[in-house]
């Protein structure tokens, strides 16, 4: 029988996961500069970060820890590092006016990212999903397809651009509809955002790249069995500054956020300096702590021993009980509240 | 089952009707009673009766799968949720109102009452205009004419408040209406059964 809490078999595993796919783990520095994410706000989704002035230098707790990787892993042009992390990040949340702190498992593939690659990271994606749970959906889109939806309507004004994101976003269709008579669109360029509720992909000249890189990738994920946990849906969207291809997030029945997101981001790398390929996904691990079963028990056993007992007794037998797989507590009485299945007395 | 958090009144009975007209029945919901859960296992529905300013945080949060609520109080909220349908009934616009005779003093921020902080804020920030903001949490035309705002943010439905009071409106900001709203996660595990009700309730809309 094992003790093990199910998140921390669900960490082991997804370590194991990636530590069998040659994936190396690595381990971030506490804090970094807070110049590192006052330049890069559009891709962390808070604008509130903790400081602390150190030595005259204004460090942060990490919000993020894709941008650190990005800094600070040595990219070379010509070298693909493959590396996994466990790390937690500091977020402002604004519900309820207080920072938390989110445990994220990790992992980014960085330099050269072939078709192939993808496929893997998608598939390590959808095995991290399994083993959190065998009731679990991947959604994925590539930015492509809206970037190149917009360019192809000559949609240019970054208050429409940000509009229209918005309401596929939250899958708002009679929003979208409302935006694009402002803006004129006829019933042609309609069509084709409709097609995008539908999780179809709207073929245009502009469209036709992601077309063809999201409809192969779910081919070969379909391939190796995941076909009824793979959605194309297009509401999956992040800074179209930053991701550039796909970007996918993932969800478990009974956990209302996604536990799973990423995307390929060069568009970030290349701001750091280097024209390399990028792309990663992390695990929240915080939401998958209220998955555990309810605990019906404090303890298997409750071992009462009296005052005079002799400690090495008490020890040993306790040792015996828990040698044959079940817990024990000590105690002179049995405390208030306590639940277990069965007594023993010495 | 499906988990739906209703808005306590007007709106929330009207939602029910819609409902248990496509299926989702649950007789007891019209007893007059306390409770605020009901339970129909047939129909496979579960129906909270919720604050109508806290139905978007049920949903959000996984609590509820869908949910009505007002535009207003959904874009205040900024909940991260779908919204899969405008259900065309509570009608209303979110307008910039003020005293008749109010002109705007740029060279000073426009002092702004309202219920509605963040709705406010994305506004103003849109319009790059610099504002102090009165946060207040209800009887909001008073302010201007107490001179503790210039203008108010708010809800305009008739006008007839606005009008007794010797206010108009200078701005529409945005129309609202009811929305049907759906957690992200639940969408993707009850896919069929939330796409039918939106395809049948988009029939029966306003």
């Amino acid at each position: 029988m094992s003790f093990k809490r199910k998140e921390d078999i669900i960490i082991e595993n997804l370590k194991e996961l990636f530590d069998s796919n040659g994936y190396k783990y690595y381990k971030m520095r506490k804090f970094e500069e807070y110049s590192l994410y006052m330049e890069n706000k559009n891709f962390l989704s808070s604008d509130y970060i903790i400081t602390f002035n150190h030595n005259g230098k204004l460090l942060a707790l990490k919000p993020d820890v894709t941008l650190s990787i990005v800094k600070n892993a040595k990219i070379q042009k010509g070298k693909t590092q493959k590396l996994y992390y466990r790390e937690n990040v500091y977020r402002y949340d604004r519900k309820s006016h207080d920072y938390k702190e989110i445990n994220q498992l990790g992992l980014e593939v960085v330099g050269k990212i072939d078709f192939t690659h993808d496929c893997e990271i998608l598939n390590l994606a959808l095995m991290s999903l399994d083993i959190i749970s065998k009731d679990s959906r991947l959604c994925i889109s590539n930015t492509g397809v809206i970037a190149g939806l917009l360019s192809h309507l000559n949609i240019s004004s970054d208050y429409y651009k940000n509009r229209i994101i918005n309401s596929i976003r939250e899958k708002s269709r009679h929003e979208l509809y409302a935006i694009l008579d402002e803006l004129s669109i006829d019933s042609e360029g309609k069509e084709l955002f409709n097609s995008l509720f539908e999780g179809k992909i709207p073929v245009v000249e502009e469209t036709k790249e992601a077309y063809e890189s999201l409809t192969k990738t779910v081919e070969v994920m379909k391939s190796l069995g995941w076909g009824d946990k793979i959605n194309i849906d297009f509401s999956i969207i992040n800074d179209l500054d930053y991701y550039n291809g796909t970007v996918f997030n993932g969800y478990v029945s009974n956990v209302p956020r996604a536990v799973l997101s990423g995307g390929r981001y060069d568009g970030l790398v290349e701001k750091f300096g280097t024209k390399v390929n990028a792309e990663g996904f992390a695990v929240y691990l915080d939401d998958i702590l209220y998955l555990d079963e309810k605990i019906d028990y404090d303890a298997d056993v409750l071992l009462i021993y009296s005052e005079d007992a002799d400690p090495s007794k008490v020890l040993s037998r306790s040792q015996e009980i828990r040698e044959r797989g079940e817990s024990v507590y000590i105690a002179t009485a049995i405390p208030d509240g306590f639940k277990f299945k069965r007594k023993e007395n010495l | 089952m499906l988990n739906v958090a209703l808005p306590k009144g007007r709106l929330g009975d009207k939602v029910y009707n819609m409902l248990a007209s496509i299926g989702y029945e649950c007789k007891e919901i019209l007893e007059d009673s306390r409770k605020l859960i009901f339970v129909n296992e047939k129909n496979g529905v579960k129906y909270f009766l919720v604050k109508p300013s806290d139905v978007a945080i049920y949903v959000e949060n996984g609590a509820a799968d869908i949910g009505v609520v007002g535009k207003d109080i959904l874009l205040e909220s900024e909940a991260d949720v779908y919204e899969l349908l405008d259900l065309g009934f509570g009608k209303c616009k979110m307008c910039v109102a003020a005293l008749n005779d109010f002109r705007d003093n740029t060279s000073r921020p426009l002092r702004v009452a309202t219920k509605f902080t963040n709705m406010a804020k994305t506004y103003y920030d849109s319009i790059n205009r610099e504002i102090e903001l009165v946060k207040l949490n209800g009887s909001v035309e008073l302010a201007p004419i107490l001179g503790l705002s210039d203008v108010i943010f708010d809800i305009v439905e008739t006008g007839k408040t606005l009008v007794e009071n010797g206010l108009s409106v200078k701005e529409e900001v945005v129309p609202i209406s009811a929305r049907l709203i759906v957690n992200k996660s639940s969408y993707f595990f009850k896919t069929d059964e939330i796409n039918t009700i939106v395809r049948e309730l988009g029939k029966e809309k306003v």
